[in-house]
């Protein structure tokens, strides 16, 4: 039985098989703009990393200008997360109030207590940090996981901060 | 999170050597929507001279700018940014502001012995509307209406910008009713032209710049020239400035770069400083104007296509040599500056040691009667010169005799000062009333007449 994990990574796996040849780190923000969705910054407030929402007919993925771009990374593939798996729950806002914000990722998203932000967060991880990239970085460097400065270094190479990094690696083992 | 837009009205045009009168600001959130406004003015420095053309722009008449009622520039100061520092976080606006106001701000911040970097720290980043709407103009044409000049060159100017979009701006150059102006034109291109708020507002942080430019793809870089004019360059980053760590230099891929690789250092080393320049500087710290190359419109990127420019970008990244040969001719070119001669100019030749920015702390904490005695303890006479000029504008007498007097002498030096110089002087300014006072409207000949006569008085 697939779980709704297991079907968030194919489906992030499969968003990176339809945008073609990826090396890292993963161009997160061309495949969102190849599937003709915007990446709109804005100055939000500092617990907020970003939103997914429809305006116009057109999607559009929200980020915080004010935050590191490698966390801007990870929200950009969280919120694509939420447009590919969740489409149907942003489309009920697509005749909404102009600018409407759905799906805000916040400090509850971040910590995985509901199942969406569960499933957009194992998304954004396998869009990011996909298995066939990492794996073999793993494998044939004989990677230590408490090995701090290699992870830094795998972070640095994938544009992700390193707890990203960690919680993949545990996902993966 | 929010925007802080800001606007100053000034003594003169100098950033260096004039002084802020007025300053005003709105903090709105990230919908533009206003959530809190401040607004202070403040009296003449002993030192400063105003100048009459800035005195008639903005209608403030000498007598309200030594009007004593009125906070002294320090206060002035203290008040701004506490009121900033309660606001921040936030990304900070203004109207060419990055050329002009932001300057000012900082000298004033330099010159009251704080830290001049605000709208860089607490989490701040900054960005400039002029260069927005002149972004807007060239990339989204449609979403402003922008005036012509007599040459029918485009008029960038606030005063005819903001009516011209539906502004009541009969307020001009009122700091406040600037700032409306200014938060006016951003609702109109948040609005109408998304795409480019958004690269506004991304490119205001440093660190997102920095990570745009370094991902190893090229960009397009958009320069806007003060006479009006603008330039577009397919550029990809090759490196840093040695000095300057926000200073990263880009290759400009309207040139190919099979013909520069193949040169000898020498030959390089000549076309270098040759314009149009094979690198181009972006600082990451003031809002640049960036774009992928795939959302740059095919009439910006000077004639070559997109897969050429991927080429000469993969062949600049490819040949490391070039590279750093393109780089050793770059630092070799940099024009070596002279040693600055007044305090004001020394704003950027380096950042206060800790030991002075404590004492600076103590300097704002201590009553008035016993800040003269922090002054000998800097370890750089720029801050003990800027200290004594603190304390002789609140009360001279709170200065010791004998730095009481070498402080008079540098504040006449400066009024009476009959060369070329930077800063505004008794001479200069009689002599620009001259020029203004028959073009002046009676009420402004009156204002000019009573200035005169307060510089008369001055020189003597």
């Amino acid at each position: 039985m697939t779980t709704f994990k297991q079907r968030a990574r194919e489906e992030a796996r499969r968003i990176l098989a339809e945008y073609g040849d990826v090396s890292i780190p993963v161009p997160v923000e061309k495949i969102i703009k190849k599937r003709g969705i915007r990446v709109q910054f804005s100055p939000l407030d500092q617990e907020l990393s970003g939103m997914a929402l429809i305006k116009d007919g057109v999607g559009i993925v929200g980020v915080n200008a004010l935050h590191h771009p490698n966390r801007q990374r990870f929200t950009m593939a969280h919120e694509l997360g939420h447009h590919i798996l969740h489409q149907q729950k942003i489309n009920g806002t697509a005749h909404v109030d102009k600018g409407f914000a759905i799906l805000l990722r916040d400090t509850e998203a971040s910590q995985g207590t509901n199942r969406m932000e569960i499933e957009a967060n194992t998304f954004a991880s396998e869009l990011l940090m996909p298995t066939m990239l990492l794996a073999p970085l793993i494998d044939t460097t004989g990677f230590d996981l408490d090995d701090v400065e290699q992870l830094q270094m795998l972070a640095k190479r994938f544009k992700v901060s390193l707890s990203a990094l960690q919680f993949r690696l545990l996902a993966l083992s | 999170m929010a925007f802080i837009f800001y606007d100053t009205e000034t003594t003169g045009t100098d950033t260096r050597f004039d002084q802020i009168l007025q300053f005003a600001a709105i903090k709105t959130d990230e919908n533009l929507e206003e959530i809190d406004r401040f607004e202070i003015r403040c009296r003449l420095l002993p030192h400063v001279i105003m100048s009459p053309g800035a005195m008639l722009v903005t209608g403030v008449s000498i007598e309200q700018a030594t009007d004593p009622s009125l906070p002294t520039h320090y206060a002035m100061v203290r008040a701004i940014r506490a009121k900033m520092l309660e606001w921040s976080p936030a990304i900070f606006v203004g109207y060419n502001s990055l050329a002009f106001d932001e300057e000012l701000l900082r000298q004033a911040q330099y010159q009251t012995l704080h830290n001049p970097y605000l709208t860089q720290r607490e989490g701040n980043a900054r960005a400039d509307a002029m260069m927005l709407v002149k972004t807007v103009a060239q990339f989204e044409p449609d979403c402003l209406v922008i005036p012509s000049k007599a040459n029918g060159r485009p008029n960038y100017k606030l005063d005819q910008l903001a009516p011209a979009n539906g502004f009541d701006h009969s307020n001009a150059h009122d700091a406040m009713a600037d700032v409306e102006a200014v938060i006016h034109l951003c609702r109109i291109v948040a609005d109408g032209a998304s795409a480019e708020w958004s690269n506004f507002i991304r490119f205001s942080q440093k660190a997102a710049t920095e990570a745009f430019l370094l991902d190893g793809d090229p960009v397009l870089l958009s320069e806007f020239y003060s006479f009006g004019g603008q330039k577009h360059f397919p550029i990809i980053c090759v490196g840093v400035d040695r000095e300057q760590s926000t200073k990263h230099l880009c290759f400009d891929l309207s040139h190919d770069p099979a013909a520069f690789a193949a040169m000898p250092d020498h030959a390089l080393m000549a076309c270098i400083t040759v314009k149009p320049k094979l690198l181009r500087k972006v600082k990451i710290n003031a809002a640049p104007t960036l774009r992928s190359i795939d959302d740059a419109p095919a009439w910006s990127l000077g004639g070559l296509s997109e897969a050429e420019i991927l080429h000469r970008a993969a062949a600049v990244l490819a040949d490391t040599s070039f590279v750093a040969r393109l780089l050793e001719a770059y630092e070799s070119s940099k024009t070596q500056y002279d040693e600055p001669g007044h305090v004001e100019q020394t704003i950027y030749g380096a950042f206060a040691s800790t030991t002075d920015e404590r004492l600076m702390d103590r300097f704002h904490a201590v009553p008035w009667p016993d800040r003269h005695l922090l002054l000998s303890q800097f370890t750089e006479s720029r801050f003990a010169l800027l200290g004594a000029r603190i304390i002789y504008a609140e009360s001279p007498a709170l200065l010791p005799p004998e730095l009481q007097k070498s402080v008079r002498t540098h504040v006449r030096e400066r009024l009476l000062f009959e060369g070329d110089c930077k800063w505004g002087t008794i001479a200069k300014a009689l002599a620009e009333c001259d020029e203004h006072e028959p073009t002046a409207t009676p009420p402004q000949a009156e204002m000019l007449r009573r200035y005169r006569l307060l510089l008369q008085a001055l020189a003597i």
